[in-house]
């Protein structure tokens, strides 16, 4: 359970995802099992890497760390979750990169990754946001 | 299907809120005492007991308190779904026959703050936690944030419900947070997980609460009980692609919240219609799960909430009294005992006995809910 969500063959980030054969159901993360049904026909699959937002919140406050990345109150700053419908196929949660009070549901967004130290992480950002990928 | 009549007879609680130096075992055996004086019987009548916490703890472990009788004793260990589901074993055994007088508690003693948890522990991958989704009001924040969408409900409304909270809770000398702050304060008060404000949230906190229950037969044996019916004790789980707590995805069509599938099995069980419910306590770990919850238990439409709440419909004098002691947003959140809390709470006012918070007009029946991580959520249906 500990694969990285993120596959970089392409050149470009991609989420790892996987669909079933047995239920056709796509799941999130990638695992033996169907979360639906429990069939181990799940075949590695990689998600559309643009979505609109489906809800969200903002952390505004220091998770308990760990399990968050090693951070301080110092170094801690605020930042958005939600749910990500990828094309009607999938809503994934995320980590959303920008000013949260920009954030409104049915907003554009890309996958990109977010460096919290050690496996880079994902997170989906306005599609303007520059200088990420 | 027809079960033997089983009434609950004792209730205790311990105060909620902090208290340094008690433990949550304790607390939940100060509990004990209190359910047991109140029905009249002593810890060596009991013939099974179960009970348990999130983590304060083995229950049966407090027969070092109580007197090590050899009884059975069950530990439960199953989140926000403690108290319910040692409730529901409890109720299992009276209506089977195995014994006749039966025990519940739960308690806990949480620090400040948040809750940290391991991911392992719940099935997810290390990367869910590091990346900081591993925290609970996030899928509060989001969960509200898309009803409100959906249904047409204004932020103002979150504060209303907070507001009733702590009004109620002024009434009620074993509540943590009793001090009343106006919906403006609570609306403008530091904002935690979007759209929902300091004051909206519950905050883990200590306490314990316990309640004795016989087969209806041994009622003869008591005979200065007040009864109060357990009408039905129901536990769920959730299912494939629902919106719940750490959910890393969810399907495009979501499955209903385990509270619907409990609720409607407590309701048919009990042979009660939810619009026979005269008071009602539902999990309000924040004030928008107060009004999702009333609406996923059948306890009023989607998107009825506002007008509901604006004629006072909720409050301890409206049609449907909900969460009069003050809920979880004022009593906090010791996960083992807030299940039985609700029910406490639920026994008095059904007696009769809730003093300046009374409900008016003899209510006869009640309904209590519970619902948290990962997707789990019991319902009760109790009557005179």
């Amino acid at each position: 359970m500990s694969e990285s969500p993120l596959d970089f063959s392409s050149g470009s980030a991609r989420l790892v995802g996987g669909r079933c054969a047995a239920c056709s159901a796509v799941i999130f993360p990638l695992r033996k099992r169907c979360v639906v049904c429990a069939s181990t026909e799940v075949s590695r699959a990689l998600l559309p890497g643009c979505g609109t937002l489906w809800t969200y919140t903002v952390q505004r406050f220091m998770p308990p760390s760990p399990p968050y990345a090693a951070c301080t109150p110092e170094t801690f700053s605020e930042f958005g979750v939600g749910y990500v419908e990828l094309d009607g196929v999938v809503r994934v949660e995320s980590r959303l990169f920008g000013d949260p009070e920009t954030f409104y549901i049915g907003m554009e967004l890309k996958l990109v990754t977010l460096d919290l130290g050690g496996e880079p992480q994902y997170a989906f950002a306005p599609l303007d946001a520059v200088g990420l990928s | 299907m027809t079960c033997p009549p089983i009434a609950i007879v004792g209730i205790g609680l311990h105060p909620f809120g902090r208290h340094a130096g008690v433990t949550g075992l304790e607390m939940g055996a100060h509990a004990v005492r209190f359910a047991l004086r109140d029905a009249g019987l002593r810890w060596s009548d009991v013939q099974f007991a179960a009970g348990g916490s999130s983590s304060s703890g083995n229950a049966d472990t407090m027969v070092a308190d109580l007197g090590a009788t050899g009884l059975p004793f069950l530990n439960v260990h199953n989140g926000c779904a403690t108290g319910g589901s040692a409730l529901v074993s409890v109720y299992n055994a009276l209506t089977s026959g195995a014994c006749d007088v039966g025990l519940v508690v739960g308690f806990d003693k949480h620090p400040r703050g948040a809750f940290t948890e391991r991911p392992e522990d719940w099935s997810l991958p290390g990367w869910y936690g590091t990346a900081g989704l591993m925290v609970t009001t996030q899928f509060f924040g989001m969960k509200i944030r898309r009803y409100m969408h959906d249904h047409g409900i204004d932020p103002p409304l979150l504060a209303k419900v907070a507001n009733k909270a702590f009004r109620n809770a002024e009434k009620n000398e074993n509540a943590w947070r009793r001090q009343a702050l106006s919906e403006e304060e609570i609306l403008n008060a530091r904002m935690v997980s979007d759209p929902l404000t300091q004051y909206m949230l519950c905050s883990p906190g200590e306490g314990g609460a316990a309640l004795v229950l016989c087969r209806g037969e041994y009622l003869s044996r008591l005979p200065h009980a007040r009864p109060i019916y357990l009408r039905s004790a129901v536990l769920r789980t959730r299912q494939p692609q629902s919106f719940d707590v750490y959910s890393p995805a969810l399907g495009i069509e979501l499955s209903p919240s385990p509270s619907v599938a409990a609720a409607r099995a407590a309701f048919e069980r009990a042979g009660v219609g939810p619009s026979e419910i005269d008071i009602a306590q539902v999990q309000d770990t924040e004030s928008g799960a107060e009004l999702i919850h009333l609406a996923e238990c059948g306890l009023c439409e989607d998107g009825e909430q506002t007008e509901l709440y604006r004629r006072g419909a909720t409050e301890i004098g409206g049609d449907l009294p909900v969460n009069t002691d003050g809920g979880c947003i004022a009593n906090g959140e010791p996960i083992g005992a807030s299940g039985l809390r609700q029910i406490y709470e639920t026994v008095l006012q059904l007696r009769g006995d809730a003093g300046d918070r009374q409900v008016p007009n003899k209510p006869i029946t009640g309904f209590t809910h519970v619902y948290g991580a990962p997707g789990v959520s019991a319902c009760v249906v109790l009557a005179r």
